[in-house]
């Protein structure tokens, strides 16, 4: 189990270092530069873009770039800003939390509902309540963040005045100074959070129930059935489980998802989140702070990844023997 | 046109910053532009926290470095005096200075400071400061463009600066008046880890917190040198990029002023009577820039052509809601540079074709003539674009359309990888600050970069710039650049296509807009030109 847990993770790190090498490179391929990024017109002044060029260093072939930035990267220092001049590293760990925040919350909103909504629907194949979620999950997946969330702020911001419309409260701030980071109170952020939610919520309830219904025509659960159990007692205690896999499956490959909804969410919210900072640095071709992004993203992607095939071994017995043997 | 739409927004706008942007400036010379603003009889109340929205952040807060847009304006004005401010009467007065006067030759200004002016941090503002301010200004890539023809600021006493320039400069004070004249302490200035994230100014309110993407906060100078003009206790300014959230966000009391430029927001604020809204008539015009230096666009009747086969009317109507007006040259008519032109005020179908038919007499080409249209997919470029290119086609000119983002759009430009691309540029309060773009020094050929993107060489352009640098007399410099202007509508290297609206909008309890005023006592300008609007004077009612 040792090894073949030393063996993933030698398998990620080579993953994270792959990700940066073709990032950088892909990065730094991208037509437009920094130079015009930063300073507009005035950067058909060749001294202009000249003196900016030396500044940034973007004078140095790409390779010798790319390996000055790892040694960097390596001591934990992913490099300064090009259009703030602020260390990247306290950059992105000042967005971290919001966005972790709203990740969380909405990962909570959507399997709190959408595993109870998918047992649900499981007792009763057909029933009004399943079509009413069949339905009802379909609009969702169907609707876009940039429409559920201006509705959503004009009923509850605008009219009862419930949430605020926009922006996050302070809930206690990381460290002091004039640019702290912060963390958000959940209700600032519960309206975002419920719109990242949205998708994810339906097709977690579409996958659960329908592996629900598989695992319900299964011998064990008759035989459970004739034992005596409750419909109830059936579905929570032997064939929630084994269906969950699918789920989990999801939840691990979401995390994507949602940063990818985060960039929408945290636009449509004025949230000051990873997604907010990864377009503008997009915009600004402020490249060490999308690398430094990239970076964090991979990593979480495949730690998630990495603790969800885990956990596979954890929820099914046959996976852990087979890596036993294996 | 919605400004933010055609292009580029903070980029190039505002770094025309580099001298300009909002908050450029006005020639010394320059007469009157605008009328006041909305004023209001009540008497001004004390305290309450302002919240603004913005429609973007700004990448720092260094005068010398960073780059600001509007957005950027609003807020720097807050920590920051600057040198020179605009009065009502649309001149660049002395703000910060006592006093900026000029040699008979207008090669030396001197800038006369005020006594006991201290900068929050307890930095005397004095010679020195302002010395190292234009010194690193004059140096900088972005504000060293405002700054063009200074040659060194000597420091004469401890409150008087001389400034020598390498020729005459009658629009000195404009610059003083824009980022370049934002006085920051020097200790922000040599500070090597803070200058962009810890402002420290002689302003109305000191900077407090800033946490970028979302707010920034600044709170009452007790220690003002004006006492008694500021009357809220705090200003939290809210970034909010989306302009539905930003509106939603004024609707549900979350901030009490914000702008937009979104025509379909201002059409449906007019039926409003919980917000007020001051429709903006600023210069910035939408055109379409043609390269000269690459066919089939270095052919004179086929731009023609293009000037008379566009329908300006038409785009207003179906882009802009019917808000937007016609364009003819960088000014509007009542701007204190609008010389009529003889651009063509309205399509003609049967003149385009005519011209079109010269091209393929002179080039021995038929059929229609092709080439591509550039612009970046934001907003509503798209459907105008489309507009455009219809309307090109009935005269048989086939325009193949092609969306590009920001970045490389704007390389394109700089080094003339473009056939035909709309912009949003020019009309800023002084028409000095826009020569840069139109020199013909700086129409480098097709894959040098270049200031001048039309890459339009015009000696006769050359002369009137040099003409409107130079004389200090208004009705001379005016009439320079009405030549200009008629030398932009006989050249024809832009495709004008209107101006857009621009809207502050604010909440009930929101007063004194329009009511800024000076160190003199007389009303400070800024609603209705480039001027920066001024919002440290504004005030809550309970």
């Amino acid at each position: 189990m040792l090894s073949y847990v030393g063996w993933r993770f030698v398998r990620m790190l080579s993953v994270v270092f792959a990700v940066t090498l073709f990032s950088f490179l892909l990065l730094n391929l991208l037509p437009g530069s920094p130079i015009n990024a930063i300073l507009g017109p005035a950067a058909g002044d060749p001294v202009a873009r000249s003196e900016l060029t030396n500044q940034l260093g973007l004078n140095h072939p790409i390779f010798l770039r790319y390996f000055i930035w790892l040694g960097h990267a390596l001591q934990g220092n992913l490099g300064q800003s090009y259009v703030s001049d602020q260390s990247v590293t306290s950059a992105i760990a000042q967005r971290v939390p919001l966005t972790l925040e709203l990740m969380i919350m909405g990962e909570v909103i959507s399997l709190g509902i959408a595993i109870p909504m998918a047992m649900l629907c499981s007792l009763r194949p057909d029933g009004w309540f399943d079509r009413l979620t069949s339905g009802s999950t379909l609009l969702l997946l169907a609707l876009p963040a940039f429409i559920l969330g201006p509705t959503l702020i004009y009923v509850f911001a605008i009219r009862f005045h419930v949430f605020p419309a926009s922006g996050e409260t302070t809930w206690f701030t990381l460290g002091s100074g004039t640019s702290p980071t912060i963390v958000a109170t959940p209700q600032s952020i519960l309206l975002p959070a419920i719109v990242l939610s949205a998708g994810q919520l339906a097709l977690f309830a579409r996958v659960l129930r329908g592996d629900l219904l598989a695992t319900l025509k299964s011998e064990f659960i008759l035989m459970a059935r004739s034992k005596g159990f409750s419909r109830w007692y059936v579905l929570l205690h032997h064939a929630l489980r084994p269906s969950s896999f699918s789920l989990m499956s999801l939840v691990g490959l979401s995390v994507g998802g949602l940063l990818a909804g985060a960039l929408i969410v945290e636009n449509v919210f004025a949230l000051p989140g990873m997604g907010t900072l990864l377009i503008t640095a997009i915009e600004k071709r402020d490249y060490l702070i999308v690398q430094g992004m990239v970076v964090l993203i991979a990593s979480g992607f495949v730690t998630v990844n990495f603790i969800t095939d885990a956990l596979y071994g954890v929820l099914d017995p046959r996976v852990r023997r087979a890596r036993l043997i294996g | 046109m919605n400004k933010r739409i055609w292009l580029v927004t903070a980029g190039v706008l505002a770094l025309v910053a580099a001298g300009c942007a909002k908050g450029s400036s006005t020639s010394a010379t320059s007469p009157s532009t605008t009328a006041a603003g909305p004023t209001t009889t009540l008497a001004p109340q004390n305290g309450g926290t302002l919240n603004i929205g913005l429609d973007a952040e700004t990448d720092g807060w260094d005068p010398v470095t960073s780059e600001w847009a509007a957005a950027g304006y609003f807020v720097a004005q807050t920590f920051f005096d600057p040198l020179c401010a605009y009065d009502a009467a649309g001149q660049a007065v002395p703000y910060l200075a006592k006093s900026v006067t000029h040699s008979a030759n207008y090669r030396t200004w001197t800038i006369g400071l005020r006594p006991g002016i201290r900068f929050s941090n307890g930095q005397p503002l004095n010679a020195a400061a302002v010395v190292l301010q234009l010194t690193l200004g004059k140096e900088s890539a972005l504000v060293g463009q405002a700054l063009g023809p200074m040659v060194k600021a000597i420091a004469v006493n401890s409150l008087t600066v001389k400034v020598e320039m390498s020729e005459p400069w009658v629009a000195f004070p404009a610059v003083l008046a824009s980022q370049a004249g934002f006085m920051a302490a020097p200790a922000q200035l040599e500070s090597t880890t803070a200058s962009t994230t810890q402002p420290i100014g002689t302003g109305p309110f000191t900077f407090q917190q800033w946490i970028m993407d979302s707010t920034l906060t600044v709170v009452k100078n007790p220690d003002y040198w004006r006492p008694g003009v500021t009357h809220v206790d705090k200003i939290v300014f809210h970034v909010i990029t989306d302009p539905t959230t930003r509106l939603q966000s004024l609707q549900s009391g979350q901030i009490q002023f914000m702008y937009t430029t979104e025509a379909s927001q201002i059409e449906q604020l007019k039926g409003q009577t919980a917000e007020s809204m001051y429709v903006q008539h600023l210069d910035e015009p939408v055109f379409i820039m043609l390269n000269t230096d690459a066919a089939p666009l270095n052919n004179l009747a086929l731009r023609l052509a293009l000037e008379y086969a566009t329908d300006q009317q038409q785009l207003i109507s179906a882009i802009d809601l019917g808000l937007g007006s016609v364009v003819t040259e960088p000014y509007a008519p009542g701007s204190p540079w609008y010389v009529p032109s003889g651009y063509p005020t309205a399509a003609n179908d049967t003149k385009a074709e005519q011209l079109v038919a010269e091209y393929h007499h002179e080039t021995g080409t038929s059929g229609p003539v092709k080439f591509t249209l550039g612009c970046t997919s934001a907003g509503t470029n798209p459907e105008a674009m489309q507009l455009v290119q219809a309307q090109w086609q009935k005269v048989g000119i086939d325009v193949s359309l092609s969306y590009t983002e920001q970045a490389t759009y704007i390389n394109n430009a700089i080094f003339g990888n473009y056939q035909a691309n709309c912009w949003t540029q020019f009309g800023d309060i002084d028409p000095d600050i826009d020569a840069t773009w139109w020199l013909s020094a700086n129409a480098h050929p097709n894959g040098q970069p270049a200031l001048n993107f039309a890459r339009l060489s015009d000696s006769t352009t050359d002369a009137e710039l040099q003409i409107g640098r130079t004389n200090p007399s208004y009705a001379v410099r005016k009439a320079a650049y009405g030549a200009v202007w008629h030398q932009f509508a006989l050249e024809a290297p832009y495709i004008w296509l209107g101006r857009g609206p621009n809207a502050l909008v604010s909440g009930p309890t929101l007063h004194g807009l329009g009511d800024a005023t000076l160190p003199g006592g007389q009303r400070q300008d800024g609603l209705d030109s480039d001027a920066i609007v001024p919002i440290d004077q504004l005030w809550l009612s309970s």
